[in-house]
């Protein structure tokens, strides 16, 4: 079972949001990323939540850091909407790139992402929730309902070529009260890995989730910043 | 006197990583994307990601292809990470008409659901177990089957055991993780990825005399 520490940067630190929403300052980023390899994370999802120019470039420095320093499978995601984004942060080190929002804006991207830089480097990011009884994709910092089915999208990004899907509920999200196990049905046909995310709680979660055959990994923050950093 | 060590860039690989492990290590290194003088150097790494078919063309277009024979059949050190390793078998189901350097005589296959009861390609952190080899003064040197190394792929190779330096379990399903031939070594994983321990493999193939 894969374990991912997925850290949120807003300008030099990593935050943390409950249900994507507000922002709490965590630390700075090498000095939480060090913590992983010992503290039972296999991998690490690295995401940008600064909009701005500014931010992007500042996000691609710590990228480049983290890389020179932390020897896991690293993740980028937050804003990539090109081709040039992915060669930019390949070339910084990073394994894999996560895409959301763009993929629904343009239609080609991901094929054309996976023909350039093969499946196994283009993971999709889901942001779910569940509204009257059906899971949605949301996009935007799960802003925007895009009116997708999570079943019908996972089906859709499989087809052209996702290497990966993470699937996050946001509404658990920050909230450690466990993982959602729900989001199980809508991804139960799929033939590549999928990652649940948002709410994870630790030991339980980690037994629990083996019962699913839906599921190769998970996603935690919070449960990871509160059992191993000294002062959250 | 001082090792020399090549670092090949087939253009189809996380070059990047490995140069990172490697600097993080402070192992001094040279860098090449096209044909090199074998005799300059003691020790080959050849990583690769993504399309074996894709790889051997860049080989081939790059002018590496002459250059790696000439290191490979001298007695020198070689690493080949990945589709690296996938390269020194014969060819690779991934891509016909495409051919490695038939270091072992053997087909590269795609995983099959039917026979793994797990999602393709592979991804994750697995244990490498050994087979016949001995593991001491090769790149496996202290290595005590505990370790979990990084594995990404969706084609496997399989070698007989005089070449199979270890051997990694999928739901079931047994391939090879590393090859020894000789000098010359190849690994499925991702050393690079693999945390600390996946760092000892390049401080053990340096260290290799």
């Amino acid at each position: 079972m894969r374990k991912i520490l997925k850290a949120d940067i807003k300008d030099n630190y990593i935050i943390k949001s409950v249900m994507y929403d507000g922002v709490k300052k965590i630390g700075d980023p090498i000095n939480i990323l060090r913590k992983t390899e010992k503290n039972n994370i296999d991998e690490i999802f690295i995401s940008n939540i600064t909009g701005t120019l500014y931010g992007y470039d500042n996000f691609k420095k710590i990228i480049s850091k983290v890389c020179s320093k932390i020897f896991l499978p690293i993740t980028v995601g937050g804003g990539i909407t090109s081709l040039k984004d992915c060669e930019d942060f390949f070339s910084l080190g990073a394994d894999k790139v996560s895409l959301n929002s763009v993929l629904f804006e343009n239609k080609r991207l991901l094929e054309n992402l996976v023909k350039n830089f093969g499946s196994q480097s283009i993971t999709v990011l889901i942001q779910a929730k569940k509204i009257n009884g059906k899971w949605y994709a949301f996009k935007d910092m799960a802003r925007h309902n895009t009116k997708m089915l999570v079943k019908d999208w996972v089906h859709i990004c499989e087809n052209e070529g996702a290497g990966e899907i993470i699937l996050v509920s946001v509404d658990d999200d920050g909230l450690m009260k466990g993982l959602n196990f729900d989001l199980h049905l809508q991804c139960e046909k799929s033939n590549i890995p999928v990652i649940l995310g948002g709410g994870f709680n630790g030991e339980k979660d980690l037994t629990k989730i083996k019962n699913y055959k839906s599921f190769d990994g998970l996603t935690t923050s919070s449960y990871f910043y509160s059992k191993y950093l000294e002062e959250i | 006197m001082k090792k020399k060590i090549l670092l090949l860039d087939s253009k189809i690989s996380n070059i990047k990583s490995v140069c990172n492990a490697l600097d993080y290590l402070k192992i001094q290194y040279s860098i090449t994307d096209s044909e090199f003088n074998a005799k300059n150097y003691d020790y080959l790494i050849l990583p690769g990601v993504g399309h074996y078919g894709k790889f051997v063309q860049n080989i081939k277009k790059q002018n590496l292809h002459k250059s790696i024979k000439n290191f490979i059949d001298s007695d020198k050190f070689f690493l080949g990470i990945c589709v690296g390793m996938q390269f020194m078998f014969h060819s690779s189901e991934e891509s016909e008409n495409n051919f490695g350097l038939n270091l072992i005589n053997e087909r590269v296959k795609k995983f099959q659901y039917s026979k793994i009861t797990g999602k393709i390609p592979l991804i994750g952190k697995y244990k490498i177990k050994k087979n016949n080899l001995d593991w001491s003064k090769t790149i496996l040197n202290n290595f005590n089957e505990s370790e979990q190394m990084y594995f990404l792929h969706s084609y496997y190779c399989l070698a007989d055991k005089r070449y199979e330096l270890s051997q990694t379990t999928y739901n079931n399903f047994n391939f090879t993780s590393s090859i020894k031939i000789g000098n010359k070594y190849g690994v499925q994983f991702h050393p690079e990825k693999s945390g600390m321990d996946g760092l000892k493999i390049f401080e053990n193939f340096i260290a290799l005399k």
